[in-house]
């Protein structure tokens, strides 16, 4: 690696920084803005309710209370949750919920990618063919029918009429209970991905160097596999970032109908009780990951192509 | 392509397998309820809501509780006495024990409500006070609370509570209060280990281990959003009387889920939503419950058309609560009759106050319609338009667009406005006044007509309407002046007649929630005061 892509990595880093300072500040200022405040109790008077908002902060300016949490969250600190459980850390709160999240969500991904690729080259390989329209129909339905309608059929085919799978989630088999989940949830991505890869399939083998292959006389299978397949792959790949992160940051709905407790749920919840806390603590989260895969994503286009790297002197 | 197929079947029955019977499998009687919301606080200290106090009762225990058919019980308690002049209650303990093995004592009572009592954040201490049980000295250290001021324990000595000894508590009133014992049945004055509480400060309550139980149950999981697991609690004092091993919550906000987990027999209790009723009304498993909600409309007395007696006569006999609670709400809900839920609260006969005070007003459309048309002459209108603030939940929502109707059907020349706001606007809305009708409700705090009556106080804060009555201010002095509990029962039973022939508001309706049930479990008991659902009689076959 050298120097200048060294600087490329740094002066990217920077504002990766930034960019998350701006999103707390504008989370916090968002979050003072909504209607209503933690303690909404209609039994609360005025004076009490003055003097829980001095118990946690909460009556100090703007800044005061966006400089303190700053503060707090950079050695690790996110607050306490005032209203999905009282007075528990938020970390503890949100920290097993990541793993059910991400655990779900990168499973649904790599389900999804797999089947995605093989039909997407299936029905690329059997052009015009009924076979490719099926997949295609597939396709198009995988994109429009929503996840949780394809959710609530698993749930009665596979949970009520033949229960080979648990309605609710049951954190003592996390394997069982997320399987339906994660099948609802690679539907969108296989739809994406065969799509994706289809084309692109077919755009690859009818380029020239396919034809240069076949003229040499390499045999069909070594055509695909070695030559078109790699070439096919690299714009999926790109796609998959932002649908890993999608994924990842959990389903609201489908966390609703499996009663998944992950962090979608944790969020809205958040949102509906004025959880401050927690909100901003998840919101984070997510625009971290957002940060982390875009900074991914601009640092390997910079490696792959230094053209990228624009400026002059880099 | 086939190949493929095959091998993910192979998986999914695989995974399918996995952990069957694993360590997820309890031993014994297991009863499992469906619940729409988790546990907010395990501490009996700050819970507010429901079910916190649901489960926190399931495993604490407090001096008082209800019994199957409402009625006050001895819980922690083994006697009291209360003196002559009502102001000094003694309570004599049962020999019980905290789950670490500790004696539960009188000092656990005392040090858990001066802890709850100079705590900002204990959002129901308030009922220390004036507003509740009227312990000695509670609204002096409440108002220094509330004022700023940080207080420990040990500044809450002038608070009226002692241990005289290790069994005998002793709680001194500033007035008397005839429903004190009752009040007892709320967590929040139940019992805190003080050693261990102090020794885990800001963790305690947090998770299972950090909470010690003296009731019916042992909390042994906690996982947020999710699941609740108790066990029979073995060094329970009445352990005979409690005939499951576990009983287990699980935490999902979609209905439709936790029914379909009910027909799949993992689920043997789960709320049922209103689009749901109609499909199961005519199962062996559905059932009804009765909440303490009273839903009512609540009338902006300084409303220039609004402080017109006939226009509120006409508005209350223009209702058809019959029609509503039959055939719009359908989940056991009932018609709102007095200004006081049935069930809330049974007199020195016995009897429910709601049985004693009567039933005030039903549809009458001509009635209504004369009293509209003496309304509009004393006005000097021919028409009028009202605005009807509600909020964006139901029942509310499907109330009010069915009293839209209702209202207007029955009252020709009226309009109604909808205003639908979330409910934390309504309230804010209703507190500054800014409403003509709005349509409300008021949980219990207690089991007595008081929590709903004292409302409509001249001066009092939760008076939206601004209902101000000589008469009805009197006859709740008179009540809370009388000399024996006979004479106060029919003081507030006038009053509570005054209010409604002055309508100030219309008794709408009383919140019912429509239910399935298992046929082999018995004994979840409902109470529309206090702690909704108690476990402890819970049987399964």
């Amino acid at each position: 690696m050298n120097k200048s892509t060294m600087k490329y990595i740094g002066k990217r880093l920077l504002i990766s920084a930034i960019t998350l300072v701006i999103i707390v500040a504008v989370l916090f200022l968002m979050l003072k803005l909504m209607p209503g405040t933690p303690f909404n109790d209609e039994k609360l008077t005025e004076a009490q309710k003055l003097a829980i908002y001095a118990k946690y902060g909460l009556d100090q300016p703007f800044f005061v209370q966006f400089f303190n949490y700053m503060k707090n969250m950079l050695t690790g600190d996110f607050g306490v949750s005032f209203g999905i459980v009282r007075n528990m850390q938020v970390s503890d709160l949100v920290g097993p919920r990541i793993l059910i999240s991400f655990g779900i969500g990168i499973a649904a991904v790599i389900l999804g990618t797999v089947i995605g690729v093989l039909l997407g080259i299936y029905a690329a390989l059997h052009k015009n063919t009924l076979a490719d329209t099926l997949a295609t129909i597939f396709s198009v339905l995988g994109v429009s029918v929503p996840s949780f309608v394809l959710g609530l059929l698993l749930l009665l085919l596979l949970g009520v009429t033949i229960p080979v799978f648990p309605i609710l989630y049951e954190s003592s088999h996390p394997l069982r209970s997320s399987v339906l989940p994660v099948i609802a949830l690679s539907f969108g991505v296989i739809a994406n991905v065969a799509r994706f890869t289809r084309s692109e399939m077919i755009s690859v083998l009818a380029s020239d160097y396919i034809a240069l292959a076949e003229a040499k006389g390499l045999d069909r299978t070594t055509i695909i596999r070695k030559h078109a397949f790699r070439n096919t792959l690299i714009p999926v790949i790109t796609i998959l970032g932002p649908i890993l992160v999608n994924l990842m940051t959990g389903s609201m709905v489908l966390e609703q109908i499996f009663s998944i407790p992950g962090l979608g749920r944790l969020l809205v919840e958040g949102i509906t009780v004025n959880d401050y806390n927690v909100v901003l603590a998840v919101s984070f989260l997510y625009s971290v990951l957002y940060v982390v895969m875009m900074l991914i994503i601009d640092i390997s286009y910079g490696i792959i192509d230094p053209r990228i790297r624009l400026g002059k002197g880099d | 392509m086939k190949k493929i197929l095959s091998i993910l079947c192979c998986m999914a029955m695989a995974i399918s397998l996995v952990g069957c019977g694993g360590n997820g499998a309890t031993t014994g009687k297991t009863v499992t309820v469906a619940k729409e919301n988790d546990v907010i606080s395990m501490d009996s200290t700050y819970a507010t809501d429901g079910m916190s106090f649901e489960v926190i009762h399931a495993i604490i225990d407090g001096l008082m509780t209800q019994d199957s058919d409402g009625s006050l019980i001895n819980a922690l308690a083994a006697d009291y006495t209360v003196s002559d002049d009502e102001l000094t209650w003694t309570f004599t303990l049962k020999d019980a024990v905290w789950s670490n093995g500790d004696a539960v004592t009188a000092h656990d009572f005392e040090y858990a409500w001066k802890r709850t009592v100079v705590r900002p954040e204990a959002e129901y201490a308030y009922l220390y006070g004036s507003d509740g049980a009227c312990i000695a000295g509670a609204d002096e250290i409440l108002d220094r609370v509330w004022d700023g001021e940080t207080l420990t324990e040990a500044d809450a000595t002038d608070l009226g509570v002692k241990a005289l000894d290790d069994k005998t508590l002793e709680i001194k009133l500033a007035q008397s209060v005839p429903f004190f014992a009752s009040l007892m049945t709320f967590p929040i004055f139940y019992p805190v280990n003080q050693a261990f509480a102090e020794e885990l400060g800001d963790q305690y309550a947090l998770s299972p281990d950090n909470l010690l139980s003296c009731g019916a149950f042992k909390l042994t999981k906690w996982e947020q959003g999710n699941r609740i697991e108790l066990v029979k609690n073995d060094t329970y004092y009445d352990a005979d009387k409690v005939e499951i091993d576990n009983l287990i919550f699980v935490i999902t906000k979609e209905v439709s889920s936790s029914v379909a987990a009910f027909e799949g027999g993992t689920v043997d209790f789960t709320k049922l939503s209103s689009d749901l009723i109609d499909k199961y009304k005519d199962a062996d498993e559905f059932t009804t419950v009765l909440e303490g909600y009273l839903w009512y409309l609540q009338y902006n007395m300084e409303n220039q058309y609004l402080s017109n007696k006939n226009l509120r006569l006409a508005l209350t006999y223009a209702v058809d609560k019959v029609d509503l609670v039959e055939n719009v709400l359908k989940d056991g809900s009932l018609t709102g009759d007095g200004f006081t839920p049935s069930g809330l609260a049974t007199g020195p006969t016995g009897k429910d106050f709601r049985e004693e005070a009567g039933e005030y007003y039903s549809l009458d459309a001509t009635k209504a319609q004369e009293y509209f048309a003496a309304a509009l002459q004393e006005l000097g209108l021919t028409s009028l338009k009202l605005t009807l603030l509600y909020e964006n939940a139901d029942p509310a929502k499907s109330a009010a667009e069915y009293l839209q109707s209702c209202l207007q059907k029955n009252l020709p020349g009226l309009t109604i406005e909808m205003d639908m706001q979330p409910k934390a606007n309504r309230i804010e809305r209703q507190k500054v006044g800014e409403f003509e009708v709005v349509l409300t409700r008021w949980g219990p705090d207690y089991a007595d007509p008081t929590t709903y009556l004292t409302l409509m106080q001249t001066g009092n804060s939760y008076n939206y309407g601004k209902f101000s009555s000589a008469a009805y201010d009197g006859k709740l002095a008179e009540a809370s002046k009388a000399a024996t509990v006979e004479a106060r029962w029919a003081a507030l039973i006038e009053a509570e007649k005054i209010l409604m022939e002055e309508v100030p508001i219309t008794s709408v309706f009383q919140v019912g929630g429509a239910s399935l049930i298992s046929g082999d479990v018995t004994g979840i008991d409902t109470h529309a005061v206090g702690v909704p659902y108690i476990y402890k009689n819970v049987k399964k076959n």
